[in-house]
């Protein structure tokens, strides 16, 4: 069965992220994007439109020293969403941060993602990790 | 052109169990038959719910599932209503994408939203982890406040 083209986007969206090429983000995501950041810490809240995303990815990847990776265990997709479960792991400042989670992308007719939103398996070790 | 093997009735693959299973999930919730539902997970299966609100949290063990599908009956007095919009599912995940209505009990609250659940299948073909996610969590959060 061929791969849905939404989960084929999704792989390159993750290597683009893993190579650290933030910037190469953006055509992933539509101008009005909204991006959901669950949990009560530093980073929670809601990001609206590509600058403010791509500002979040910055502040995420200087706070813990570029250390954080995202190891997908599973990308499902159909013509409108994109699930996807994964493995997150950092460090910061003698932290560690290992944990699961499930992230769920809107899909707009033209490719684009307009909303994402996530949900780790332990909210309480995502808060301590960027306390 | 002719078929030796005759008319192909339908070109689809056979439904994968992991669908079959988030079916009968699913069926279970629509007709409120918790023992059914509870029957698909795993004895020690977590039943995770995001939000800031009386529902969310993190639900171990049949018994905690159980109690989370008694209080959001309580809290909406069955007036849920679940529509199954899509289904995906492979060896060891799948998720199901639904819309539910539902009133709060004893109020002029109402819901009207999209769900998403994600699910991690054991090896036994029983939910070990479900996550439930949604669009728009501040409806869920004033709904369920």
């Amino acid at each position: 069965m061929a791969e849905h083209p939404n989960v084929t986007r999704t792989r390159e969206y993750l290597d683009t992220f893993a190579r650290g090429d933030l910037q190469g983000l953006r055509p992933f995501f539509s101008d009005d994007v909204v991006w959901h950041v669950a949990g009560n810490h530093e980073l929670s809240g809601d990001y609206v439109g590509k600058d403010a995303l791509i500002g979040y990815f910055e502040t995420a990847r200087q706070r813990s020293g570029g250390s954080l990776s995202l190891a997908p265990t599973s990308i499902m997709a159909n013509d409108g969403h994109v699930v996807i479960m994964l493995r997150v792991t950092g460090e910061r400042n003698g932290k560690t941060l290992d944990i699961e989670m499930a992230e769920a992308f809107s899909v707009r007719p033209d490719g684009t993602w307009s909303e994402f939103w996530a949900m780790p398996d332990d909210q309480q070790r995502v808060d301590e990790f960027w306390a | 052109m002719t078929d030796e093997a005759g008319p192909r009735v339908a070109d689809e693959a056979p439904e994968h169990p992991n669908a079959t299973l988030v079916r009968t999930l699913f069926s279970a919730l629509v007709a409120r038959d918790t023992e059914a539902a509870l029957g698909c997970y795993a004895e020690n299966g977590v039943y995770r719910v995001s939000g800031n609100n009386l529902v969310s949290g993190n639900y171990r063990g049949r018994a905690a599932i159980l109690s989370h599908h008694i209080k959001l009956m309580e809290l909406t007095g069955g007036t849920m209503e679940l529509t199954l919009e899509d289904l995906i599912a492979e060896d060891d995940h799948a998720v199901l994408f639904w819309h539910v209505t539902a009133e709060r009990a004893g109020t002029s609250q109402s819901l009207d939203a999209n769900g998403i659940m994600a699910f991690k299948i054991d090896d036994q073909g029983k939910f070990s982890e479900s996550w439930f996610l949604y669009n728009d969590r501040r409806a869920y959060d004033d709904f369920f406040s």
